[in-house]
């Protein structure tokens, strides 16, 4: 046993641990300073309820992480532990839609009596897992660009969490599960002329299922608080106390933070301006009150995280560990880029959390095991180079 | 081993995606930090604009104050009933911070509001429809008092808020109305609520008295409070100056009280009048009918203006005073002369006395001015010569602004082109003044010849800053007259009231001395003549008390009374005189003086007793007793018993059998009725007063069903009668008029012979009557 934890430690890929480490215990510090008025003033709670609540998550969070990264990823393409991600994610997609509860617009939260769990969060790492395991099998077997056999099945899958995602209606995590279902399947080994065919018919079936709906429920598609986004993305300014407040106001924060910010604790837009500062918009917060030294810290740090994980797919032999290693990072790159590009208006602002920073129970929970399977994948993948 | 690394495109496609886009994110960050501008805005400022709020201090307008700081104007606070609609401004379901339950606030709100449930209903309804933020309720919720603001708040409605609201308020209601004026919150174009003088004191000193809104500017957080560690600036609220006037509260509300009584008893068209204090000029009181209630202005009509100073008016006899004053004062005066009263001729002009012109033989000046005779002017002027009498009718002010401190003064007309107008002027007729210039004009005579500019105004200060902007002082406005020749004056007028032939006997004080001269004027109709009627003349009062040294001046007007038959013009104005002096007086803590009081005696019950007993016991106590029959046994008694009498007072016993009449002269009107009804015989009494005459002499038997013509007269020893021995008992003035006097034109009215100003006129209805009376 000793020995068994002696190799793990060797093997162990410590700058990726110490900045997981890092960003969760940086933004538990920021969580600290953008909740505390909120929580006073809005809830009428105590200044250190989110803080503390993040410091519960954390400690569930690492356990789970510490065994996510000791259980060997090659288990992930056992049949068995497919459809137990399976029926984990559908079992929660079900039950969200029976007995889940809105948490601010859609009906995204089930209530499990000690906790709240987003099934859309599930989902988004049950399907890098569940992808990754399909496609390895597939990849074994040498049929990976067998279309029918080997790509059809999982897509239609994919497809399916999709609109039971888009039905809460969580179209944010919608995007981000399709993109990360994207990024798996880029990274599955299959031919690029085939990537490209699948691409277009997948995007040929979104356009027939997008442009009916556009057409025939055009009121429910393009509600007045969608199209006051879209509106308020291109022109924030114009309507600065409706649909632009929250853009405009994350703007005032990073503008009056300037490159050297405020100092911590110092942000005003976290008091009342800027809508849940402990969340969506914590990285406004952080640039406000740590200026360009914030932003730097978190930015760098998730890009070492995403860029780390992908260059372990780049050179991995193993598809399975690509594609799991592609997949985390993608999911972790594609959650924090919809966040700062909300944030600084390069995209429409979508209610996405910003990965290991954001106050979130499941979120944090969940990045710590999407975290664990990466750590696990980087060390086979660290053995595997030792081994040549 | 080189060999064996199979690149893996998507991989490699995932990772300089991903590097691009961390890239931009970064990019775009750092930008926004260092240039801290989007699409050109300027986002720090923008910022530090959104947190900055700025707060409006309210400046309290200034009081208005009586001598004695007592408030007769201030800014109270109310509150502004607001009921947010919208659900933005609840930010936890739990602490709803906006109507909930629209149904159930206009309930609760009808209920303590005086708007109707409806109008409520659909106020929040209309509201809910547009989308507003809140609304307010009008009128009905608007100046909400404390207590009110308390019993809402504690109904525990969601989304019920109270804004503070200042509201001018008036504590004493009708209170110097014309001269305090009003103000009231007027809407800016901005839509913001000023408070603005619109009338009087109000709209004169509005400048003074409106304050200067400061202002707080600070940095809030969304939910209002202060950011830690930010600055604010404030630029403090200047309250507006208090306006401490020379009124006296007291003083003013006695007159208010007078007022309204006489008001409501006789109703007449216009009441004027103003008290000021002798010595100095400051006016102690001011007030005038109809008048109106400032909180509400309930009672403003289109009138506006404050007649004390802007209305004019021909005085009638309260000028003989300074008529006399003048002859006084250049020799020309010696009471004991004597004169031939009733007509005076002026080339082709003739005035006569008030009594059509029969005056009362040959008299004493002094008893000319008692009986307010218009001929003995007309002498005294023929002694002074016009120019002299004009050099006093100007050095005592009139024809010009007294300069008192009030705007829109009229100053009034001095006929003095042709002899007849001069002539007229020594009694107060055709020439024109203005109330307040009777008093400036009254003072020389009170303050042993001074004359004392009024003012109303004694010093403009404000609270916050302690800076004076206005100080005033008494101020001389000339001496007319010389000390001697102004006690000599009041000496005269103070014999008005207490002489047999007194003018002004019912304006006998009880604790204090009084003088004063009445006045009955004519006025002018629409149609530029004289009116006629028994009710159209201006009777007044220009008086003064303790008469030795005078601490109050006043000047009452009452113009049109409804008089009861039985009652004078002099009456009402009395009534105001007396109250307000007796009053007034005793509350500046005047020491009484020592009256000469009459010898009192109170009456027992003297029924079933003997006759000649109880003759001879009230006889000795110095009554008169009259018995209505030759019994011997007292079946009854007038006055009752219990009463308290006056030396030389009647009493009448009744007795059975034969009736001897007594000698009625100067039995009073109820006297007369009480024997009438003691003695059962059949007294027919014909005219207003005390009895001069009697149809069967004295000393006649009479049974009951002969008549008796009982012929009543105004009373020649009247001042001995006291106002509360009733009406009857109230004597006023002289008798008789001419019956022309209405006749002509205003204007040459005052030339034309027979004419009659002054108190002519409560006689010219007595005599009319008599006339009838005796016809019939």
């Amino acid at each position: 046993m000793k020995q068994y934890i002696k190799r793990y430690s060797k093997n162990l890929d410590y700058p990726l641990l110490l900045t997981y480490i890092a960003l969760s215990i940086f933004g538990l510090v920021m969580i600290y300073s953008a909740s505390m008025a909120w929580a006073v003033n809005v809830y009428g709670w105590e200044a250190d309820h989110f803080y503390k609540q993040q410091l519960v998550n954390l400690s569930l969070a690492f356990p789970v992480f510490i065994v996510s990264a000791l259980f060997p990823y090659k288990h992930f393409s056992n049949k068995g532990m497919m459809k137990l991600i399976l029926g984990v994610i559908f079992l929660g997609l079900v039950l969200v839609h029976l007995i889940g509860y809105a948490g601010g617009g859609a009906k995204s939260w089930i209530n499990l009596g000690f906790a709240s769990v987003q099934p859309s969060e599930v989902a988004k790492v049950g399907i890098i897992l569940y992808l990754s395991g399909v496609f390895a099998n597939k990849n074994r077997k040498g049929m990976i660009n067998n279309f029918n056999e080997s790509i059809a099945p999982p897509v239609i899958v994919l497809t399916l969490v999709l609109f039971f995602v888009f039905l809460e209606p969580d179209l944010g995590s919608m995007i981000i599960i399709g993109a990360v279902g994207l990024c798996v399947m880029l990274a599955s080994g299959i031919r690029f002329k085939l990537y490209l065919k699948l691409s277009s018919i997948v995007l040929a079936g979104a356009a027939l299922f997008i442009l009916p709906m556009i057409f025939f429920a055009q009121d429910k598609v393009f509600t007045e608080k969608r199209l006051g986004r879209l509106d308020a993305f291109f022109n924030p300014f114009e309507d600065e106390l409706g649909f632009g407040m929250q853009i405009v106001n994350g703007y005032l924060a990073i503008g009056s933070g300037g490159l050297s910010g405020l100092g911590l604790g110092q942000s005003v837009q976290k008091l009342g301006y800027l809508p849940e500062p402990h969340t969506d918009f914590i990285m406004s917060v952080i640039a406000e009150e740590l200026g360009v030294f914030g932003v730097a810290f978190v930015l760098v740090g998730l890009a070492f995280i995403v860029l780390r994980g992908l260059s372990i797919a780049m050179t991995t032999k193993d598809p399975l560990a690509r594609m799991l290693a592609a997949g985390v990072a993608s999911m972790i790159g594609i959650q924090t880029f919809v966040n700062l590009g909300g944030l600084t208006g390069i995209i429409p602002l979508t209610g996405v959390t910003l990965p290991f920073i954001s106050y979130g129970g499941t979120s944090v929970i969940l990045l710590s095991l999407a975290m664990g399977v990466l750590m696990n994948v980087s060390m086979f993948h660290k053995v595997e180079k030792l081994k040549k | 081993m080189k060999k064996k690394f199979r690149f893996q495109w998507g991989a490699f496609l995932l990772f300089m995606l991903f590097a691009g886009l961390f890239f931009l994110l970064f990019a775009r960050i750092v930008t926004i930090q260092a240039t801290g501008q989007v699409e050109g805005q300027e986002l720090a400022a923008k910022a530090a604009a959104k947190y900055s709020q700025e707060q409006v201090l309210k400046a309290e307008r200034g009081r208005i104050l009586d001598r004695n700081a007592e408030v007769i104007a201030e800014d109270t606070l109310t509150y502004k009933l607001v009921a947010v609609l919208s659900d933005s401004a609840t930010q936890k379901p739990s602490n709803p911070r906006h109507v909930i339950d629209i149904e159930k606030t206009a309930d609760v709100l009808s209920e303590h509001l005086t708007a109707s449930r409806e109008t409520i209903l659909k106020i929040l309804k209309n509201g809910v429809e547009k989308g507003l933020y809140q609304v307010e309720f009008g009128s009905a919720g608007r100046e909400i008092s404390h207590t009110k603001m308390k019993e809402l708040e504690e109904e525990g409605l969601p989304g019920i808020l109270f804004v503070n609201d200042l509201k001018r308020l008036y504590p004493n209601g009708a209170f110097a109305s014309h001269l305090i004026g009003f103000a009231m919150k007027e809407e800016l174009d901005g839509g913001q609520l000023v408070t603005k003088g619109k009338m009087g004191l109000e709209a004169i000193h509005d400048g003074v008295l409106t304050g200067k809104n400061g202002k707080m500017e600070f940095n809030t957080d969304k939910w209002g409070y202060l950011l830690p560690n930010s600055e604010s600036a404030v630029t403090p609220a200047v309250d507006g100056s208090d306006v401490q006037l020379t009124l006296d509260k007291t003083l003013e509300n006695f007159l208010e009280d007078a007022m309204s009584t006489v008001q409501k008893e006789y109703t007449p068209k216009r009441m004027i009048a103003v008290i000021a204090d002798p010595k100095t000029g400051e006016i102690l009181a001011m007030s005038q009918r109809p008048t109106f209630n400032p909180n509400t202005r309930e009672g403003l009509s289109d009138n506006w203006l404050n007649e004390s100073i802007e209305l004019t008016i021909e005085p009638g006899s309260p000028m003989k005073m300074f008529t006399v004053a003048s002859a006084i004062e250049e020799g020309k005066w010696d009471p004991d002369a004597t004169y031939k009263s009733g007509t005076y001729k002026l080339g082709p002009d003739v005035i006569g006395d008030h009594n059509s012109g029969r005056g009362w033989g040959t008299i004493t000046f002094l008893e000319g001015i008692q009986r307010s005779s218009n001929v003995s002017m007309a002498y005294l002027l023929e002694r002074m010569g016009k120019e002299n009498f004009l050099k006093y009718i100007d050095a005592f002010g009139f024809g010009e602004k007294t300069g008192i401190d009030l705007p829109h003064e009229a100053s009034g007309k001095i006929l003095d082109k042709y002899a007849s107008n001069v002539l007229t002027l020594t009694y107060g007729q055709g020439s024109t003044v203005t109330p307040i210039q009777l008093i400036q004009a009254a003072s020389a005579i009170a303050n042993d010849g001074v004359m004392m500019k009024p003012y109303v105004i004694d010093q403009i200060k404000n609270p916050d800053t302690g800076e004076v902007t206005l100080k005033s002082e008494p101020e001389e406005a000339g001496q007319p007259i010389s000390a001697e020749t102004a006690k000599e004056v009041r000496e005269i007028l103070a014999s008005t009231v207490t002489s047999e032939h007194g003018s002004a006997a019912g304006f006998a004080l009880q604790d204090y001395s009084s003088a004063g001269k009445t006045g009955t004027a004519q006025i002018p109709g629409e149609d530029g003549r004289y009116m006629t009627g028994r009710n159209n003349y201006l009777f007044s009062f220009l008086g003064m008390a303790p008469a030795e040294d005078p601490k109050l001046l006043i000047y009452i007007g009452v113009q049109q009374p409804n008089l009861p038959a039985n009652e004078y013009g002099s009456v009402p104005v009395s009534k105001i005189f007396t109250s307000v002096m007796e009053n007034g007086l005793k509350h500046m803590n005047i020491e009484p003086e020592d009256m000469e009081t009459a010898k009192t005696v109170e009456l027992d019950d003297y029924k079933d007793k003997s006759a000649k007993a109880v003759a001879k016991e009230l006889a000795g106590k110095g009554l008169n007793v009259v018995l209505t029959g030759s019994a011997s046994k007292v079946e009854g008694q007038y006055p009752a018993s219990g009463e308290v009498v006056l030396e030389n007072e009647t009493i009448i016993l009744k007795t059975s059998g034969t009736t001897v009449l007594p000698d009625f002269t100067g039995w009073s009107k109820r006297s007369v009725l009480a024997y009438q009804a003691l003695s059962g015989t059949s007294i027919q009494i014909v005219g207003q007063g005390f009895a001069v005459s009697q149809s069967l002499s004295k000393g006649s038997k009479v049974s009951q069903e002969d008549p008796v013509v009982i012929q009543l007269q105004t009373p020649e020893d009247s001042y001995k009668v006291r106002m509360k021995d009733g009406p009857e008992g109230v004597p006023s003035a002289e008798s008789d008029t001419t019956a022309d006097t209405t006749e002509a034109p205003a204007e040459e009215a005052a030339a034309s012979a027979g004419e009659a100003a002054g108190e002519a006129t409560e006689e010219t209805t007595e005599e009319q009557e008599s006339e009838v009376n005796t016809e019939e």
